[in-house]
C-alpha cells in the first residue's frame, strides 16, 4: 500500500485482528470496518474566510456480529492494545439487546444465515486529486474565484467559493477478508447571491471528480455564466402550471435518475415491500432509449470506491436496459434476504451509522442525439437547468425534483423568457416513457449529499446526457 | 485527553485563544421490518472539536485567523501536536475582522428536563418498541417498518478565557412508515418524530393518526388543478414556512447581506391583513432535544423577542457576527417560539380549501422565499364535501403571502418549534388535469 493510506489504521490493525479473533470465538460471524477520513473545507466569501476539518472527517470502528441468527452492530472510536478486551465486553453486552427486545411477545427475530464471503486479501489505491497546492495557494485561488464573481457583476453580489478535499482510508476485516483502500475526492462549489429591491436570488455551480487544479480551473471558467444567471433570475417568473416538452440539462437528468429511479431500486426497500420496482423487474419502465446505471467503480467521482462499507467489491450495475428494468442495487444483508448477489452498495453516513443500500454514481447513459436538434424539435417548452433538490417516493413512484430555472423554447429556439424555480412532479414511468431524445453527452455532478428519508446523508454523484421528455411543471 | 489537550494549547503562546467542544455520545438503536427485529446497534463515541484563534496585525488593522479541527481519542501526542502546528500555520490564511472571545459568566448547571435520564436505554428501547407495536389497529392500515434511536450526549465546553460549561442532552427519534392497502395499490406515508421526553400516549396517538390518514391516501383521488387557492399547511410545513423569519433575522444573513430585514422596521407590512408574526428565540422548550443553556461560543442563552407583531426588534445568532455589526450578544439559540393567531382551525375551514397533511418534501427557501412540494395527501373541501387527494403540487413565494397568511390559534410543539399548528395562505395548486 502506498504511503497515503492511514498510518494509524496500519498501526492499530494487529489490535483489531486480536479483537476479531476473540469475536470469532464467541460469534459465528464477525467483521470490523475501520475508517480514518481526513477532510478539509475551505470557504471564501465576500465577507469572511474559514478553514476547518469537514463533516466527512472521522476515525472509528464498527463491529458487526451474528448472534441467534440476527446481526448486531457496535460503533466505537477508542481502542488500543490494552483495552480491546473491554471493547469485547461492550460488544457482548450490546448483543444482549437482542434478548431484551426479542423476548417481548410482540417481537419476532430475524432468521438470517451467516454472511458468505469469498477469501480476499487486497489493498487498493487511487489518487484522483493529486494535491499539489499549499493552503496558501488554495485560499488564493478561492479568492480569485470570489473576485471573478464580483468582477462579472454590476449588482450587489455576495460571492462564495468553497472547496472540500477528502482523503479516505478504510479497512475491512473478517475471517475471509482483509481489505484496505485509500482514495480521495474533491468537490468545489461557487455561488453568487445577488440582491435587488425585490429580494435575493442565487445561483451555484460545482465541479468534482478530477484533480484539484482541474476543479479550480473549471470553476473559474464558469464564473461569468454563474453571475449572469444569478442576475437573470431576478426577472424570472413562475411557470404557468401545466405539462410541457422539456430538455433536461445533465444536472436535471442526474436529479431525475437519482430521485425518480435510483431510490426506487434500492433493494432494502424491496425487503420492506416499500418499492414498486419489485413488481416491474424485466418489464418496461422507460422508453427504449433509456439506459441507466449505478456504480462505484466506473468514474473517478465522489462516490467511487473499491469496496463498500460491508467489504463487498464495487461494481457497475445496469439498472435499466433499453427501457427494461433489469437490476436493483443492494447491501450484503439485503442480497442474502433476496437471494441475489451483492452489488457493493452498502454505505454508511459514518462509522457511527447503520449500512443501508445506497446509490453511488448514478447516471443515464448517453444516446445519439445532438442538443441543437433536440431544442429544434420543441415547438413550445422549456430548457431546464440546475439541480436544487428532490425527494424519492419508491413505493408509489411520485416524483419531486426542483430545477434552478428554465428557459422558454418557442418554435425550436431558446428565448429570453426565464422561469424559476421549477417544480417537476409526476409519475415516474410516465416521465421515463416520455423520453424521446437522448444526447451524446455525459456529465457527472458530485456536489450534493443524499439522504435516505430525511437522514443518513452520504456523498453521491449523478448525471447523464441531455434528455427530451414531457413533464408536469408547477 | 482533555487535560493533555489543554496543556498542548496553553503551551502555544502565540495563540490569541482556543475553544474545545468535547462530547460523549451513548446511543442505542433498533431497526424493525413490521414486528421483526432487523438489527440492533449501540455506540459509544467520544468527540473533540478544537478551534484555535490567532491575531495578526496588518498595517493598522488587527485580524483574527481561526482554524477548526477534530482530535480523535486514538490520536497520539505527536499526531495532536502535528494537527495543532498545521492549524496554527493555516490560521494566517483564514483572516477575519478581530473580535473578543466570550468571557465566563455566572453559569448555573443546567437542570435536565428530559425524563429519558431516568431510564436504562436498553430497557427504554424495548419499551418504545412495544409501544409502537401496540398502537390500536386500523383495518388494512399497518406499520411497514420503523427505527428507534436513543441518545445521551454529555457536552463540555472549555475555552482559553476560563469557560468550563457542561450539559447533558437527551434525544429520542422514531422514524416509521405506514402502509394502507388501497383498492388500486398499496400506499405508504412517512413520519419522523423527535422528542426529549418519552410519553407512551403521545407516540401511540401520533402513529394512530398516521395510520388513519394512510387509509385516506389509499382512497384518495388525484388532486384537481385549483390554481391560486386557499391552502392550509400543518405542523412541520408551518415550521418550514415560518423558518423564513428565523433565517431573515439571523445575524449571518444580515452580515452576508442576503436578508433585507432591518431593525425597528416591519418585515411584514404594518397594515398587513393577515396575522402578524411574533418570534421568540429561546434556549429551552419542553420536549425539544436541542435545548441547551449556552451556545458553543460560550454565550449564556436567555429568551429574546426577535420579531414583535411583524416588526424586527432584535437580531439573533453568532456572537462574533454580533460584534462585527455592533449588535448586542444574543447567541445561537436552538429553539423558535412563534405566537399563534386568533382564528381556530374550524374558522379557517369555512371556505373551500386544500389542507395538505403530507408532502414528499415541502421545500421552503428561507433566502428567496420560494415554496414548493409534491402532495402525498391533502384534503380538498369543495364547499360541500371533504375529499382526500394525492399527487400534484403546491407552489408560491413567501413574499406573495407574507401580508395575508392566517395562523391558527391551535398550537403545537415538536423538536425545536413551538407555534401555530396550522397556516392558511393563497398558493398555486397544480393538479393532475
Amino acid at each position: 500500500m502506498e504511503k497515503r493510506f492511514s498510518p494509524y489504521l496500519s498501526k492499530i490493525k494487529p489490535t483489531l485482528k486480536l479483537l476479531l479473533d476473540e469475536l470469532l470465538k464467541l460469534f459465528p460471524y464477525a467483521s470490523i470496518l475501520a475508517v480514518d477520513v481526513k477532510g478539509k473545507r475551505f470557504t471564501v466569501n465576500t465577507r469572511t474566510v474559514s478553514i476547518a476539518d469537514s463533516r466527512t472527517s472521522e476515525r472509528g470502528f464498527v463491529v458487526r456480529v451474528n448472534t441467534r441468527n440476527n446481526y448486531c452492530e457496535y460503533s466505537f472510536n477508542n481502542i488500543n492494545e490494552d483495552n480491546y478486551n473491554e471493547i469485547l465486553l461492550h460488544i457482548v453486552k450490546q448483543t444482549r439487546m437482542i434478548e431484551i427486545i426479542g423476548d417481548k411477545k410482540e417481537v419476532d427475530l430475524t432468521d438470517l444465515p451467516l454472511i458468505n464471503e469469498e477469501v480476499i486479501n487486497k489493498s487498493f489505491y487511487r489518487d484522483t486529486l493529486k494535491v499539489g497546492l499549499s493552503t496558501k495557494e488554495i485560499i488564493e485561488k478561492l479568492n480569485e474565484l470570489k473576485d471573478e464573481i464580483h468582477n462579472h457583476s454590476d449588482m450587489d453580489v455576495n460571492g462564495i467559493a468553497n472547496l472540500e478535499l477528502t482523503e479516505v482510508s478504510k479497512m475491512f476485516l473478517s475471517s475471509n477478508k482483509d481489505l484496505e483502500q485509500y482514495y480521495n475526492w474533491g468537490d468545489g462549489v461557487i455561488l453568487a447571491a445577488t440582491s435587488s429591491d425585490k429580494g435575493v436570488k442565487y445561483n451555484f455551480s460545482s465541479e468534482s471528480g478530477c484533480s484539484l487544479e482541474e476543479i479550480l480551473t473549471k470553476l473559474k471558467e464558469k464564473t461569468a455564466e454563474l453571475v449572469d444567471v444569478a442576475s437573470k433570475l431576478h426577472r424570472a417568473r413562475p411557470v404557468k402550471p401545466g405539462t410541457y416538452d422539456v430538455i433536461c440539462s445533465p444536472e436535471v437528468t442526474g436529479l431525475i435518475a437519482h430521485e425518480a429511479f435510483g431510490h426506487g431500486v434500492e433493494m432494502d426497500m424491496f425487503v420492506k415491500n416499500r418499492a414498486k420496482a419489485i413488481e416491474y423487474l424485466n418489464k418496461e419502465v422507460a422508453s427504449n432509449k433509456v439506459n441507466m446505471y449505478d456504480g462505484a467503480n466506473v468514474f473517478e467521482q465522489v462516490s467511487s470506491y473499491f469496496f463498500d462499507d460491508e467489504g463487498t467489491l464495487a461494481q457497475n450495475t445496469q439498472i435499466i436496459d433499453n427501457g427494461i428494468l433489469k437490476n436493483g442495487i443492494n447491501d450484503v444483508l439485503t442480497a442474502m434476504r433476496l437471494n441475489v448477489l451483492p452489488t457493493g452498495n452498502g454505505k454508511r453516513e459514518s462509522f457511527e451509522r447503520k449500512a443501508y443500500t445506497r446509490m453511488t454514481n448514478t447516471y443515464f447513459a448517453p444516446g445519439n442525439d445532438k442538443l441543437e436538434d433536440m431544442i429544434k424539435s420543441i415547438k413550445h417548452g422549456y430548457f431546464l437547468v440546475g439541480s436544487l433538490s428532490g425527494m424519492e417516493d419508491p413505493k408509489n413512484w411520485g416524483i419531486q425534483c426542483i430545477a434552478s430555472y428554465g428557459i422558454e423554447i418557442i418554435n425550436g429556439k431558446l428565448t429570453s423568457n426565464w422561469i424559476a424555480p421549477v417544480l417537476i412532479t409526476g409519475y415516474v414511468p410516465d416521465l421515463l416513457k416520455s423520453i424521446t431524445m437522448v444526447s451524446d453527452d455525459l456529465e457527472m455532478f458530485g456536489s450534493g449529499y443524499c439522504g435516505k428519508g430525511y437522514k443518513e446523508f452520504v456523498k453521491v454523484s449523478d448525471g447523464g446526457p441531455y434528455l427530451k421528455a414531457r413533464v408536469r411543471l408547477g | 485527553m482533555i487535560k493533555n489537550l489543554v496543556n498542548f494549547l496553553n503551551s502555544k503562546k502565540e495563540l490569541y485563544g482556543w475553544r474545545i467542544i468535547h462530547t460523549y455520545l451513548d446511543g442505542k438503536e433498533a431497526y424493525f421490518i413490521k414486528n421483526t427485529l432487523d438489527m440492533c446497534r449501540g455506540k459509544d463515541i467520544e468527540k473533540c472539536e478544537v478551534t484555535i484563534f490567532k491575531k495578526f496585525q496588518q498595517s493598522e488593522n488587527t485580524s483574527v485567523g481561526s482554524y477548526t479541527f477534530f482530535v480523535h481519542p486514538t490520536m497520539s501526542g505527536a499526531e495532536i501536536e502535528e494537527e495543532l502546528d498545521n492549524a496554527i500555520y493555516a490560521c494566517q490564511y483564514a483572516l477575519n475582522p478581530s473580535f473578543s472571545l466570550t468571557l465566563p459568566s455566572n453559569y448555573q448547571p443546567y437542570p435536565i428536563l428530559s425524563n429519558l435520564k431516568s431510564y436504562q436505554f436498553d430497557q427504554l428501547l424495548g419499551e418504545i418498541v412495544s409501544c409502537v407495536l401496540n398502537v390500536d389497529e386500523i383495518h388494512e392500515s399497518e406499520i411497514n417498518s420503523f427505527e428507534v434511536f436513543l441518545e445521551k450526549k454529555d457536552i463540555r465546553l472549555i475555552t482559553s478565557t476560563g469557560i468550563d460549561y457542561k450539559a447533558t442532552t437527551y434525544l429520542g427519534n422514531i422514524e416509521y412508515i405506514t402502509n394502507y392497502q388501497g383498492e388500486k395499490e398499496e400506499i405508504e406515508l412517512y413520519d419522523f418524530y423527535s422528542f426529549a421526553n418519552y410519553n407512551e400516549q403521545d407516540i401511540k396517538s401520533r402513529i394512530f393518526e398516521q395510520l388513519r390518514i394512510s387509509k385516506d391516501r389509499g382512497n384518495a383521488i388525484k388532486t384537481p388543478n385549483l390554481g391560486l387557492f386557499n391552502v392550509i399547511l400543518k405542523d412541520e410545513s408551518v415550521r418550514k414556512v415560518l423558518n423564513y423569519f428565523n433565517v431573515q433575522t439571523d445575524l449571518q444573513s444580515i452580515y452576508q447581506k442576503v436578508s433585507k430585514a432591518k431593525l425597528n422596521q416591519f418585515i411584514q407590512n404594518s397594515d398587513a391583513s393577515g396575522d402578524k408574526i411574533t418570534l421568540q428565540k429561546v434556549p429551552f422548550l419542553v420536549n425539544s432535544p436541542k435545548s441547551l443553556p449556552f451556545d458553543l461560543n460560550g454565550v449564556i442563552l436567555k429568551p429574546i423577542t426577535v420579531i414583535d407583531e411583524g416588526r424586527v426588534i432584535n437580531y439573533h445568532g453568532d456572537s462574533k457576527i454580533a460584534s462585527y455589526l455592533n449588535q448586542p450578544t444574543v447567541g445561537i439559540m436552538p429553539n423558535s417560539k412563534y405566537n399563534c393567531g386568533s382564528t381556530s382551525i374550524n374558522e379557517l375551514k369555512t371556505k373551500p380549501y386544500l389542507e395538505v397533511v403530507s408532502f414528499s418534501n415541502l421545500q421552503v427557501d428561507p433566502l428567496i422565499g420560494t415554496i414548493g412540494g409534491e402532495i402525498r395527501l391533502g384534503y380538498y373541501f369543495d364547499g360541500t364535501n371533504v375529499i382526500p387527494v394525492t399527487g400534484g403540487s403546491i407552489s408560491g413565494n413567501i413574499m406573495d403571502i407574507i401580508n395575508n397568511f392566517k395562523l391558527s390559534k391551535e398550537s403545537v410543539s415538536f423538536d425545536s418549534y413551538e407555534g401555530p399548528k396550522y397556516l392558511l395562505a393563497k398558493l398555486i395548486v397544480t393538479g393532475n388535469d
